[in-house]
């Protein structure tokens, strides 16, 4: 795997100086690098201070920050995660956005493409993708982010696939209103949640389907779509195309893909994807105290979250004067600050917050950063949104990892 | 037709018995941990029928016995749990003791193709292999042109169906897979259900499948013909999801 190329903890430190040198992408600095490299490795006697001295560099030079390639998961299915080069542009490259599915995508040409509503509705229907192309077409940016993004930074560790920072993207999503099909079709009365399946088939009649609902109200909000494309282009098979579910603010798992059926309900939808999973307790439990099924609510808004994506983690930056940038979101309002800082201050200083706060979509930020003095940093921030909610430094834990938003924290090193 | 099929799985089964006892003959002689406890089944007949040891630990019959269990728990993730999600949806975690039984007891409840007498050296395996105090390795790195999957479909790039008799399809389909993949190709054991699956869209990777078999799945060539294996393509094509589970309701 390509992951290889990243894998050189185990190699001997003549070696990592040598490539430490090699690292064309990083010319700006290169010739300190050596000297660096060379005067730390010099300086140094004895195995063990080499190795320490070493790791003090690992990861250090082999970041190149035009690395576009997507962080593989797993191949089968397909689990994505984009690079954080994916996040420098407004709205992310189709090639380069997350991809999530529990049972993998579908063959979604074996027959023309359906979508049935039923359920409490005065006149169910289906609908060909045609028909679903005659509805009055919306267009909107939204931010599409996993449940699970960021599992890995929890303690103690949670099974689940192990994303980083990258199970987020942005997209401008062109459909249909889903209130536009529903009070077309006739809501019956009664009727409280909209109930989704998609064409993917679970492995075993013993794994649950992935059956999800969303309570009505939001269903019917303004910029709930059922989106046939994606950064103008038709809706790719990987993003749930011909059709998925958009509901801006909203965490990843109601964004249901490849959707053939909504049944308009009384009740949520059964079964473990809804009832089970996706839920978090009212108040956070510590880890190893069961939480009651009814104290569990399903997701639905995300929470504040900002992520550094310039410099990059692990990278080598110049002394002198610097631009930290990055992206921030939340779910219901939008974000009123970012704050930056590093380890070797105390105080927080406010980010420029670039362009329109809108509802549902990030923001782009940028602060000036000149640090005092060579050597390793970490650097940090945070996001404040309408409601007054401040990113925490640490996510109180939750069982299944879930919608971790401490501080956005990169390590570099200044030279 | 059926008496060549359990030939065929009779003698999939017998080389995986001569494996595993090769695998267990070269192994490494290490010192290994002794498996941690868990609920799991009792030693089942096979166990029962090897003598136990009656070595103190460290004993060469020892180190063949952890080598056994280990290939067995290595054999498992790759012919049993591989039937649904590749190895790295398993090795990419590091959890606890108890969190690897609690998976290893969803995914059994869950369908998982995994003999009883599979699961504790499979925990054992994965507590020790990828605890919660392993480090991560770095994961890969591909573009997405890059990534050989059948999830991945080239828009406008346009693929000849080869488009059999689908009656005579769902006959060979009830005759030859519905024991493994249920009746309704909604999956059984260890069959994987195969509705709306990506394989349906690429056919070359279908008939190379039917014909040589994958992991437990013997190949077919010498049972089906090809214009038999395309019939079977264009029943498992006409089969629709969710319609195949809500008209059950």
């Amino acid at each position: 795997m390509a992951g290889q190329a990243a894998r050189q903890s185990d190699r001997d430190t003549s070696e990592r100086a040598g490539e430490f040198a090699r690292a064309g992408e990083w010319e700006l600095n290169r010739r300190r690098l050596i000297r660096l490299a060379c005067a730390s490795l010099g300086g140094i006697s004895g195995g063990m201070a080499l190795i320490a001295n070493n790791q003090s560099f690992a990861g250090f030079e082999h970041h190149s920050p035009d690395d576009t390639r997507l962080i593989v998961r797993t191949e089968r299915p397909l689990n994505l995660e984009s690079p954080t080069a994916a996040f420098d542009s407004w709205l992310t490259p189709i090639d380069q956005f997350f991809v999530r599915s529990h049972f993998g995508a579908p063959a979604v040409d074996l027959h023309p493409w359906e979508l049935e509503i039923d359920g409490l509705m005065e006149r169910p229907r289906k609908l060909s993708l045609a028909e679903l192309n005659r509805y009055s077409q919306v267009t909107l940016p939204a931010l599409l982010q996993c449940s699970g993004n960021g599992r890995t930074l929890f303690r103690p560790r949670i099974p689940g696939i192990g994303w980083e920072r990258g199970a987020v993207g942005h997209a401008e999503w062109t459909g249909v209103r889903l209130a536009d099909i529903l009070n077309q079709a006739g809501i019956k009365p009664g009727a409280a949640h909209v109930q989704m399946i998609g064409a993917d088939t679970p492995p075993s009649p013993k794994t649950p389907a992935f059956f999800r609902s969303i309570p009505l109200d939001q269903a019917l909000a303004p910029d709930t779509l059922i989106a046939l494309r994606m950064n103008g282009e038709p809706l790719p098979v990987l993003h749930g195309g011909p059709l998925r579910l958009v509901v801006p603010g909203w965490v990843g798992d109601n964004w249901l893909k490849w959707l053939r059926m909504i049944i308009v309900s009384v009740d949520e939808a059964p079964g473990f994807y809804m009832q089970t999973a996706y839920r978090l307790p009212k108040t956070p439990l510590p880890p190893g105290v069961k939480p009651k099924p009814a104290e569990l609510l399903p997701m639905t808004w995300m929470n504040v979250k900002s992520l550094i994506t310039w410099p990059r983690a692990e990278s080598i930056v110049p002394l002198g004067r610097n631009e930290v940038r990055g992206i921030a979101w939340t779910g219901q309002g939008h974000v009123t600050a970012v704050d930056f800082t590093t380890d070797r201050e105390s105080l927080w200083r406010p980010a420029k917050l670039i362009g329109e706060a809108r509802q549902g979509s990030w923001r782009q930020f940028r602060v000036d950063w000149q640090p005092a003095a060579p050597g390793r940093y970490q650097i940090r921030v945070r996001a404040t949104d309408s409601h007054g909610r401040v990113q925490p430094e640490i996510t109180p834990w939750n069982l299944s990892g879930y919608l971790w938003n401490g501080y956005d924290q990169v390590a570099c090193l200044v030279v | 037709m059926k008496a060549s099929r359990t030939v065929g799985i009779i003698m999939i089964g017998f080389m995986g018995v001569v494996a595993a006892a090769i695998l267990r003959s070269h192994s490494n002689r290490r010192p290994t941990a002794s498996p941690p406890e868990g609920s799991f089944q009792q030693p089942t007949a096979t166990d029962r029928a090897r003598p136990a040891s009656q070595q103190p630990s460290g004993s060469s019959d020892d180190d063949d016995e952890a080598a056994y269990l280990e290939a067995v728990a290595r054999r498992s993730l790759q012919e049993n749990c591989s039937i649904c999600h590749d190895d790295s949806m398993v090795t990419q975690q590091r959890l606890t003791p108890a969190q690897w039984k609690a998976e290893i007891e969803k995914m059994v409840s869950w369908g998982a193709a995994l003999p009883v007498e599979a699961q504790r050296p499979l925990f054992a395996y994965l507590a020790r292999h990828f605890s919660d105090q392993d480090p991560l390795p770095p994961p890969g790195r591909s573009t997405l042109r890059a990534i050989k999957s059948l999830e991945r479909s080239d828009p406008g790039v346009p693929r000849t169906i080869p488009s059999g008799d689908s009656r005579r399809g769902e006959r060979l389909y009830a005759a030859n897979c519905a024991n493994c993949h249920g009746a309704k190709a909604m999956g059984g054991d260890p069959g994987p259900s195969l509705v709306n699956k990506a394989i349906l869209a690429h056919p070359d990777a279908y008939l190379n499948q039917v014909s040589k078999g994958l992991r437990r799945m013997p190949g077919f060539q010498n049972v089906l013909t090809a214009a038999q294996q395309v019939d079977l393509l264009t029943w498992l094509r006409e089969q629709r999801y969710p319609e195949i589970v809500s008209s059950q309701k």
